[in-house]
């Protein structure tokens, strides 16, 4: 039995090589290998342009850089945009993204700015209003519920907190920052 | 027309035990599946595809949009519930976390020990813990379990001890080791099915934490799919049929099972016909399939004449407690199951039954950023973050199943507006459960914050304290949908899984189970598949014509 008990560099290239060694094609079209593109080149598979631009400020308030990457950094968005693109986990609840972010971004505007462009204060406000359902029924005309909210907090946190494979922690941000070891689920780093 | 001597439903822990006994004793017999083999490649390394965080996907099956969603809860379609179910040949044994508990004597006779309940039917087994026992003991050496019984003096009698030595505590385990004996009570190593070391041809584990939801990578794991099905293959009399699932039961006008419908992998409708059927699709899919197999002589089912299949379904509500070491306890080391007691199983006050408390696996960081790292603190935000940069290292703590209490109300039925690709209705879940399971579950959350206490840990919290009684129910642990009893009114087969009113059609799963134990019930529902098995075996010159 191989042991690691401490983080190093040796764990995280040896995750590299496992999964440059496994196959390149990935399940259900996600491609293990091609996970960090997306984002730069502004190809997105469900969302648009401005959507992504509100999303990743809604994401950066939910985990928020600080001495360690935050949500931006991590590329949150490219795994949501990923899993909301047809066919994908969360196929179904792309048109509710596109509602409560439009929504969103229109009770932004209420101060003259889109979301995206208002003070950190002003975003995280605004948000907890959304999250217990605060901002007025006039702003909010939409069928998506404000507390969609809770459901986008937790495709951030899959996006931050789990695995690089599809889209997100890019560079193994949370892993590095709780000290996880690589790969975590089926210890196969303890096998020579 | 195609024939067999047996169909087998199903490669789970209870179909793959039963197809064992079946193939051994030189009967030929066809098993279906709907999954495939599963693979750890690259799926096992993905935090967001195991079955506690099926996120993205469900690694072990089912894939593809034909099998995605399994059934409906009663609220609508947000209520789609995703399988966390395996479906692959071996199905959940695959993935377990591969606790290997017996029940006590208790859990067979309830109802002979606290009397009536009132609002539940909870009820005696057609059978005893003893009738049961030669069962415990195959499953335990012929899968294969390693444990010790030494420390847990509520355990009832076996003949044979565990084939292997119980795992090596981890550090947390030590600890609670030591909570649990400051405050009385009787630790003891959990039993596991997992090789302790090296067993039936099979390596040692390399005691990873995490790998509950995934597949051994070095298949120290023990399930069906590497102990008996392959053992039944080798007889030469088993004929595994993957990706194929089977639709309907088909069913004479003398009550007589002839054979099953099945669309095979190339989503061909076939027939195939055998003189003894075994339904093992586990409690959820077993009931669909009896409710969805309508004839001329059983217009309302297989086995429904009193409107028994599908009712008293039961699961699990896990409760327990968790706090936060001084320093960091993180370790890799595992199995993170380590150490359990079964002091609050039974003869608590005010409630019946009750559970067992253990240590439990690491949790992925995902898993663990779920809602707030601390009660009453922000779910997100930079307070999140930093809690879970503090504290991710540092948990501690104690879960456990509560005895759930089945009702006649809660149950499963067929939603005829909502089928599958091939037709079949999704299954429904509705009704409440029992208060006792409130009452248990908040008395044992109890239990385990006072034990935390005692080990100088953190930030204490009850985890699963709830004032409402379940609804529904579907989870990982699912039975009761077509209990055994000697009642056809009451019951849906007898005590050796004989669906009443038919001549040759048996269950061998979860549904069978009069109760779901205060345990995970995968090695019950083992020893359930070669007591079928063996029953069927016995009888089998009456039924092979």
């Amino acid at each position: 039995m191989k042991k690691n008990t401490s983080l190093s560099r040796r764990a995280f290239g040896k995750w590299v090589t496992v999964v440059g060694g496994g196959t390149a094609a990935g399940i259900g079209g996600v491609h293990l290998l091609d996970c960090a593109g997306d984002a730069a080149k502004g190809q997105w598979l469900a969302l648009t342009d401005n959507e992504i631009r509100i999303l990743e400020a809604v994401a950066e308030q939910i985990i928020p850089t600080d001495r360690d990457p935050g949500a931006k950094e991590a590329r949150v968005v490219v795994y949501i945009d990923r899993q909301l693109a047809p066919d994908a986990a969360y196929a179904h609840l792309a048109e509710r993204y596109r509602e409560w972010l439009a929504a969103l971004d229109s009770a932004a505007k209420r101060s003259g700015k889109p979301f995206a462009e208002l003070s950190w204060g002003e975003q995280t406000s605004l948000l907890r209003e959304a999250e217990s359902g605060k901002i007025p029924k006039e702003v909010w005309n939409v069928k998506t519920p404000q507390s969609f909210f809770h459901t986008v907090v937790n495709h951030v946190k899959q996006g931050f907190y789990g695995t690089p494979a599809h889209g997100g922690n890019f560079n193994y941000a949370s892993y590095r920052m709780l000290g996880v070891i690589v790969p975590t689920c089926t210890g196969r780093n303890r096998v020579s | 027309m195609e024939f067999t001597d047996a169909i087998v439903v199903g490669s789970g822990a209870g179909g793959g035990c039963c197809a064992k006994v079946l193939a051994a004793a030189g009967i030929r017999v066809v098993m279906f599946e709907r999954g495939e083999w599963n693979r750890t490649d690259p799926l096992g390394e993905d935090d967001l595809a195991g079955q506690r965080s099926p996120c993205v996907v469900l690694g072990p099956g089912p894939h593809g949009r034909r099998t995605r969603k399994e059934h409906f809860h009663d609220n609508g379609d947000d209520g789609v519930v995703r399988p966390n179910n395996a479906a692959c040949v071996g199905s959940g044994t695959v993935t377990y976390g591969a606790m290997g508990w017996r029940f006590l004597p208790d859990d067979f006779r309830l109802k002979s020990k606290y009397g009536e309940l009132e609002g539940s039917t909870m009820d005696d087994w057609p059978f005893t813990y003893d009738d049961l026992e030669p069962f415990y003991e195959q499953a335990e050496w012929e899968v294969g379990v390693a444990g010790s019984d030494e420390g847990n003096p509520f355990c009832g009698p076996r003949k044979k001890n565990y084939p292997m030595p119980p795992f090596p505590y981890t550090p947390e385990s030590k600890i609670m080791d030591a909570a649990f004996r400051k405050q009385g009570l009787h630790p003891f190593p959990t039993p596991l099915l997992r090789n302790s070391i090296p067993f039936n041809g099979r390596p040692a584990c390399i005691h990873n934490r995490f790998c509950v939801g995934y597949q051994c990578p070095i298949d120290a794991k023990n399930g069906t799919q590497n102990t008996v099905i392959p053992a039944a293959i080798a007889t030469g009399n088993l004929d595994l049929r993957i990706r194929c699932m089977v639709v309907e039961v088909m069913m004479d006008d003398t009550g007589k099972a002839v054979g099953v419908k099945y669309f095979d992998e190339n989503h061909q409708l076939r027939e195939l016909r055998a003189k003894v059927v075994v339904l093992a699709a586990a409690a959820l899919g077993t009931a669909r399939l009896l409710l969805a197999s309508k004839s001329g002589r059983f217009p309302n089912g297989i086995g429904n004449a009193h409107d028994v299949v599908g009712r008293n379904v039961q699961t699990h509500r896990y409760v327990g407690a968790r706090g936060f070491w001084k320093e960091e306890l993180f370790t890799e080391d595992g199995p993170g199951t380590n150490v359990a007691i079964c002091d609050y199983s039974h003869d608590n006050p005010g409630f019946v039954g009750g559970g067992i408390l253990h240590t439990d696996f690491q949790f992925t960081p995902y898993i663990f950023a779920g809602g707030s790292v601390l009660h009453g603190t922000a779910s997100w935000g930079q307070e999140h973050k930093n809690l879970m940069r503090r504290f991710y290292r540092r948990q501690i703590r104690i879960i456990g199943p509560i005895q759930d209490m089945p009702t006649w109300q809660r149950r499963v039925v067929l939603n005829d507006s909502v089928r599958d690709c091939w037709g079949l209705p999704f299954v429904r879940s509705e009704g409440q459960g029992h208060i006792n399971d409130v009452k248990a579950g908040n008395f044992l959350s109890d239990r385990a914050y006072e034990i935390l206490q005692k080990t100088g840990a953190e930030h204490i919290q009850h985890q699963g304290k709830n004032d409402r009684p379940p609804f529904g129910g579907a989870g990982q642990h699912q039975g009761g949908t077509c209990r055994m009893g000697n009642d056809p009114k009451t019951s849906v087969t007898n005590g050796w899984g004989k669906v009443h009113e038919t001549e040759n059609l048996y269950l061998a799963d979860g549904s069978l189970l009069v109760s779901i134990g205060g345990f995970n019930p995968a090695l019950t529902i083992m020893a359930l598949g070669f007591r079928v098995g063996a029953g069927i075996v016995r009888d089998w010159d009456s039924m092979k014509g």
